[in-house]
């Protein structure tokens, strides 16, 4: 382990961090909020301490594999650790294990929250957890490698690491240009939501927060009732839109946005039309069976089907209808979708369903292979090979993923009273999406689990949002030898 | 009319044989002394010995004044750069033979102007692309597009499910809804006909239509073939090289089922990574247990174009035992053919060289003659002439015109009109003909409608 590159580069990120703090603390200062001071020792504290780091002498041997994913861990832990001071000294959040599961929730974009009264936060702590989750949407490693030089250390090795999907895509040679493009997607796109919503009906600054936690796919809301709370139609379908867009590859917006506006980009990517395809058919049939189960308008059926379907496949976590009270068949198709998640390359969690494509069309090689002894045949995805590694690579993940999944619901279910409760929170949590069934469903929230619960759930949010190999790895004693 | 061909290998060779029988110069240069002198004692040509981007041994001046500069040797390199050295040294038009390269001329970076090749043939393609219209269309022999593509020449063999069969071209003629066609040759066993209005058409006939390309569907219903071919056929390749990869790539693209033996694993990754829905199995073509496994029994093609002609002869006799109607082997020896065609059960041999050979030919001809096409296995053709004012049959009936024996005015197309002419029509300028006549006639055809050529 190269430890002394690895702080050096920690230090750095975490002054990046202390940047935008900056911003909620001038705010609060400006507003004269009660949690000035604690976004003013938050800042100050990570200034020191990334300062501190920043001045270890540069290493010239540059990081390896294992330093990487080391590196990865350690700043998200630390991202989060940062971030939930402001919360925990202006005691907004009561608790440092409440402050962290905050914070953690908002940088992996969960958006899962301990905290009752939202609407009672100073408007500083609000911009401060939607900011958190702007960032972790794109990614702190993948902004760091946009802005700082000295990163270009690390090479594909971190890049890789924090950007979901199989495989992570170079859109620009240097690897640079390719995070400072993506950035600059991301903001241009977050821009245009902003816009979109001010003009739907909300104020500014709920604007800029939901476009904030939208494109991110986090899902804090600045509402107690979440998106319900602003009660329009207006504001519902242009988040479904945005939310779904979230969802998709930020390489094809790229290639979209910046290579001539071809539409061809879009509807000529498999991933892409699969993923579509998934949400067309859940939304078709959840609003059937609700139609035919429980009644209603059909237009307000419709678009509460689309908004949650949306808001659960990109795992954003928003709520207007409370899904708990529909029938067990589209509360079932929820909990799959949860599991899928969006596109690789987006701000998205879950398995990602080119993933799921992917092992789809494996299996449909594999039972081919059983009818003629003698294919040859391999899996393509946009016309090339996806090589046998890859697909291995695949299944082992899938199969981790659920394990992790598993042993979570075990250990969280010391402290839970019930089942849904225990399944649906570890989903919600490994899937990065927010509400998930049971005590802590679409209406409630994660104030009222144990503090042991609370820190199973905050390590699978880190292990869904860097995809679990990356921090699996720090378990192998090989990775700490010489 | 000067020609200098490079290269003596396969194709130039069978090319040679065809053209001697040309009023031509004929220059060839090859690398092997051997096959020089050969074609030297056997037909009347001149040769040089040498490589032909050498510049120490091809001197400049057989290249000045040639009209058709072919660069057919083994390597797309040197005939790229050849064909670029003889464009420069003065030939008025070239012909590469490239067989790697894509040569999409949308997708390409450059363009073959710059180059200096005039067109391009490539002999796989070419196989390829006949094996793909004999699949899609079975019973169409040979096709052949006029005037820039809007008149046709199609020759169909009768089947059984052809309506033609046992009727005369007159009553033929009478049933359709107007005289949209015209019936300009009747191939039956080795014998060409032009056929009189009162000839029957026999079952096994091949019947060469002349018509316009929008009336094809009509044509098809007169004939009584249907027009859409709505089940997909069950297509079988044995050898997965790049004839077989080009043919299954047409084919799957066509919505036919194709299913791909290539006896080599690791080439069987390379085609199924090129292919999309195709089945690549990887056996021996002639392993008769796979064969049958696979469903050979079922198919409507077998299709063999691996580089071994007793493989692909042995492996299509296997399937027709399985039961397979129509089997097509690749034979590279032209002189094999016949034998094959004849006296095995094969449906069909067939041979690049004849086909890059017969393409090439296409491009060699007086400049009086815009387009021509000559009917397999016959000296018959059709030639495309367009009149001058120059000409001396303007304007006269054509049954007062003194026009040499066994030459026959088959179509006029007269700004896109298409006409059927009979005794009283007139010619007129700017027409485009289409004349039928014995390939020894071809001269006097072209001193009849061109009164001022040498």
């Amino acid at each position: 382990m190269q430890y002394a590159s690895i702080l050096k580069v920690l230090g750095l990120i975490i002054g990046v961090l202390a940047i935008f703090l900056l911003i909620p603390t001038i705010y609060a200062f400006a507003l004269g909020t009660r949690d000035f001071h604690g976004f003013l020792y938050a800042f100050i504290l990570s200034a020191i301490f990334g300062g501190l780091l920043s001045f270890i002498p540069k290493s010239k041997k540059p990081l390896k594999f294992r330093d990487s994913y080391a590196l990865v861990t350690f700043v998200w832990l630390s991202a989060a650790f940062f971030g939930c001071l402001p919360y925990f000294f202006s005691n907004s959040i009561p608790g440092f294990t409440n402050s962290f599961f905050e914070s953690i929730s908002g940088f992996t974009t969960t958006g899962s929250s301990v905290v009752s009264n939202i609407e009672g936060l100073a408007p500083p702590t609000l911009l401060w957890r939607s900011l958190t989750q702007w960032i972790g949407g794109m990614g702190i490693i993948v902004f760091a490698l946009a802005i700082i030089p000295y990163l270009n250390i690390g090479g594909m090795g971190i890049f890789q690491s924090e950007v979901p999907g199989p495989t992570a895509e170079k859109l620009t040679p240097r690897i640079q240009n390719t995070a400072k493009v993506l950035w600059i997607v991301y903001f241009l796109i977050t821009c245009v939501l902003i816009i979109a919503l001010w003009l739907g009906g909300m104020t500014p600054f709920e604007a800029i927060n939901h476009a904030f936690t939208a494109m991110s796919t986090g899902g804090f809301s600045t509402k107690n009732t979440s998106i319900a709370g602003f009660n329009s139609p207006v504001i519902e379908w242009i988040l479904i839109i945005f939310m779904i867009i979230a969802g998709i590859n930020f390489a094809l917006h790229y290639r979209f946005l910046f290579k001539g506006f071809h539409p061809k980009t879009y509807y000529e990517d498999s991933e892409l039309r699969f993923y579509l395809l998934i949400i067309i058919l859940c939304i078709t049939s959840i609003t059937i069976t609700i139609l035919i189960q429980n009644g209603g308008l059909p237009g307000q059926v419709v678009r509460d089907a689309s908004f949650t379907v949306a808001s659960i496949i990109t795992t954003t976590g928003y709520g207007t209808a409370d899904y708990e009270l529909w029938p067990i068949y589209g509360q079932f198709i929820l909990l799959f979708v949860m599991v899928i998640g969006g596109s690789a390359g987006s701000t998205s969690g879950g398995i990602k369903s080119v993933r799921l494509l992917l092992m789809l069309k494996y299996i449909y090689t594999e039972i081919l292979k059983l009818l003629h002894p003698n294919l040859i045949r391999t899996v393509k995805l946009r016309n090339t090979v996806v090589d046998r590694n890859i697909l291995a690579n695949i299944l082992g993940f899938i199969f981790i993923y659920l394990m992790v999944m598993v042993i979570s619901i075990l250990l969280v279910s010391f402290e839970c009273k019930d089942m849904m409760t225990a399944i649906g929170s570890v989903v919600a949590s490994l899937s990065n999406i927010g509400p998930g069934f049971g005590t802590v469903g679409p209406t409630e929230n994660y104030a009222h689990l144990g503090i042991f619960t609370k820190w199973i759930l905050s390590l699978d949010m880190v292990m869904g949002r860097l995809e679990i190999l990356t921090i699996l790895i720090l378990f192998l004693p090989s990775t700490w030898k010489k | 009319m000067k020609i200098v061909i490079a290269g003596a290998g396969e194709v130039g060779y069978h090319l040679i044989e065809n053209l001697c029988k040309e009023n031509l110069d004929i220059f060839v240069i090859d690398t092997n002394a051997a096959v020089l002198n050969k074609l030297k004692s056997q037909y009347n040509i001149n040769t040089d010995h040498g490589n032909i981007i050498d510049s120490k041994y091809i001197k400049k001046s057989h290249l000045k004044n040639t009209d058709l500069f072919l660069a057919i040797t083994n390597s797309d390199e040197t005939n790229m750069i050849a064909c670029k050295s003889a464009k420069e040294a003065g030939a008025k038009k070239t012909i590469a033979r490239i067989r790697q390269v894509n040569l999409d001329s949308t997708k390409n970076h450059f363009s073959l102007e710059s180059l200096g090749i005039d067109w391009v043939i490539n002999p796989v393609a070419l196989v390829a692309d006949e094996l793909f219209k004999l699949v899609l269309t079975p019973n169409i022999v040979d096709n052949h597009e006029f005037s820039n593509g809007t008149v046709n020449i199609t020759g169909y063999k009768m089947t059984d499910h052809s309506t033609m069969v046992g009727h005369s071209i007159k009553d033929i003629e009478k049933k359709a809804y107007k005289l949209f066609f015209n019936i300009g040759i009747v191939q039956r066993k080795d014998m060409t006909i032009i056929p009189k209005k009162d000839e029957v058409i026999q079952l096994g006939d091949v019947v060469y239509f002349i018509y316009q390309k929008s009336d094809y569907p009509n044509l098809r219903r007169t004939i009584g073939y249907p027009t859409s071919h709505s089940k997909s056929k069950h297509v079988f390749i044995n050898g997965g090289g790049n004839m077989g990869l080009q043919l299954a790539n047409r084919l799957e693209k066509a919505h036919q089922e194709v299913k791909v033996i290539e006896k080599r694993l690791a080439r069987s990754y390379d085609i199924a990574e090129k292919l999309q829905k195709s089945l690549v199995l990887n056996f021996d073509g002639t392993d008769l247990k796979q064969l049958s496994a696979e469903g050979i029994d079922n198919a409507d093609y077998f299709i063999s174009v691996t580089d071994n002609e007793q493989v692909n002869i042995t492996s299509c006799l296997i399937a027709n035992e399985q039961g397979v109607q129509r089997t097509i082997s690749l034979i590279k020896q032209p002189e094999l053919i016949p034998i094959i065609d004849q006296n095995t059960p094969i449906t069909l041999g067939i041979s690049p060289r004849i086909l890059t050979a017969r393409y090439l030919l296409r491009y060699i001809q007086d400049t009086h003659i815009f387009s021509y096409f000559s009917i397999i296995n016959s000296q018959i053709e059709i030639l495309e002439m367009h009149l001058e004012e120059s000409s001396t049959c303007l304007n006269i009936p054509i049954k007062n015109l003194e026009i040499p024996e066994n030459i026959i005015i088959s179509v006029i197309n007269r700004n896109e009109e298409f006409i059927i002419p009979d005794g009283n029509s007139e010619l007129s300028v700017g027409d485009i003909i289409l004349v039928i006549a014995h390939r020894l006639d071809r001269p006097k055809a072209i001193h009849f409608f061109h009164p001022d050529s040498k």
